[in-house]
C-alpha cells in the first residue's frame, strides 16, 4: 500500500466514523431533547478533521520511483469524482429544502455555512473513495 | 484555434447571452409588473449550451485531442471548482454576517445558488480554458502546423 492510499484509507475512516458518531449522538439527543439542541451532535463530524492529519503522519515512500503516470492518472480522476460528488452534495443540499418545504418557506441562515462544509468532507470523501478503487482495480500490480 | 478552445468560447458567449436574456426578462418582470413565471421561458434556453459537442463534433481521421489538451482540460476544471467552492464559501459567509445567524433565507435562494453556481462553473471552465492555451499560444497546434 503507497502513500497515497494510506492517506485515502485514513480519511474515509475517520470521515466515516465522525459521520457514523454524529447520526448517534443527534438520533439520542432528539429522543431526549428534541431540536434544535439534538444538533449538537453534529459536533462529532469534526472528527472527520482528524483524517487532515494524515500527510503528517504517514512519511515519503522509500524508493526511488514513488510517484509514476499511473498514480498521476488514478490522482486525476480522484480529482474529478470529488469535484464530482461535492457537487452533487450541494446541489441536493440546496434543492431537498426547495421541494421538501416548498417555495414559500424559508429556512435558517445557520445552514449555508454547515452546506459547504458538507461540501468540503464530501469533497475529500469521494477523493479518497476513488483512490482507493483506482488503485483496487489494479489488484496486486498497485504497489 | 483547436477543438476545445471552439467550444470554450461557444460556452462563453452562450452563457454570457443566456445571462444577459434572464437579466432583461427579470427586469421587465419587475418593471412592468408581468407574470413572474415569464421567467422559466428564457431559462429553457440553457439546453444551448450541451450543444457544444453538435456544433464541434469529433472528426474521423483528425488528431483534435491530445495529451496536451487533456491537461488543459483538467486544469481547468480544478480552477473552476475551486473558483465554484470559494464563491460559495463566501456567498454563504457573507449573507450570515449580513443577515445573522437568527434569520433565515427563502427556500428559492438556494435553488438560486445552486443554478448561478452552476452557471459560474462553467463560465470560470471557459475563461480558464482560454486563457490557459493563451499563456501557451507559442506551441501550435497540430492543425496550425499543418498550414504552415
Amino acid at each position: 500500500m503507497n502513500r497515497m492510499q494510506k492517506i485515502a484509507w485514513s480519511f474515509v475512516i475517520s470521515t466515516a466514523l465522525g459521520f457514523v458518531c454524529s447520526v448517534i449522538a443527534v438520533a439520542i439527543l432528539y429522543f431526549k431533547v428534541g431540536f434544535p439542541r439534538a444538533s449538537a451532535g453534529l459536533a462529532f463530524l469534526a472528527i472527520a478533521g482528524l483524517g487532515g492529519l494524515s500527510p503528517l503522519i504517514f512519511r515519503e515512500d522509500k524508493g526511488k520511483v514513488t510517484f509514476d503516470e499511473r498514480d498521476a492518472f488514478i490522482k486525476k480522476n480522484a480529482a474529478l469524482a470529488g469535484f464530482a460528488g461535492a457537487f452533487l452534495f450541494t446541489c441536493f443540499a440546496c434543492m431537498i429544502p426547495f421541494f421538501v418545504l416548498g417555495t414559500k418557506a424559508s429556512i435558517s441562515v445557520r445552514w449555508l455555512p454547515q452546506i459547504w462544509i458538507g461540501t468540503f468532507v464530501t469533497q475529500f470523501f469521494f477523493y479518497s473513495v476513488a483512490i482507493l478503487v483506482g488503485y483496487g482495480r489494479g489488484g496486486k500490480e498497485n504497489e | 484555434m483547436n477543438r476545445l478552445q471552439k467550444i470554450a468560447w461557444y460556452q462563453l458567449v452562450v452563457l454570457t447571452l443566456w445571462v444577459a436574456v434572464i437579466a432583461a426578462v427579470a427586469a421587465a418582470i419587475y418593471y412592468k409588473d408581468l407574470n413572474p413565471e415569464l421567467l422559466v421561458l428564457p431559462l429553457l434556453f440553457g439546453v444551448f449550451i450541451h450543444f457544444d459537442r453538435v456544433f464541434f463534433p469529433l472528426r474521423p481521421g483528425k488528431i483534435e485531442y491530445d495529451e496536451r489538451d487533456a491537461a488543459i482540460k483538467q486544469k481547468a476544471i480544478n480552477i473552476a471548482y475551486g473558483i465554484f467552492y470559494y464563491a460559495f464559501v463566501f456567498g454563504s459567509l457573507i449573507a450570515y454576517l449580513m443577515l445573522g445567524p437568527m434569520n433565515s433565507v427563502p427556500t428559492g435562494v438556494f435553488v438560486i445558488m445552486i443554478l448561478g453556481g452552476a452557471v459560474l462553473l462553467r463560465f470560470a471552465w471557459s475563461i480558464a480554458v482560454i486563457i490557459l492555451y493563451g499563456i501557451n499560444s507559442k506551441q501550435k497546434s497540430d492543425s496550425d502546423l499543418i498550414k504552415v
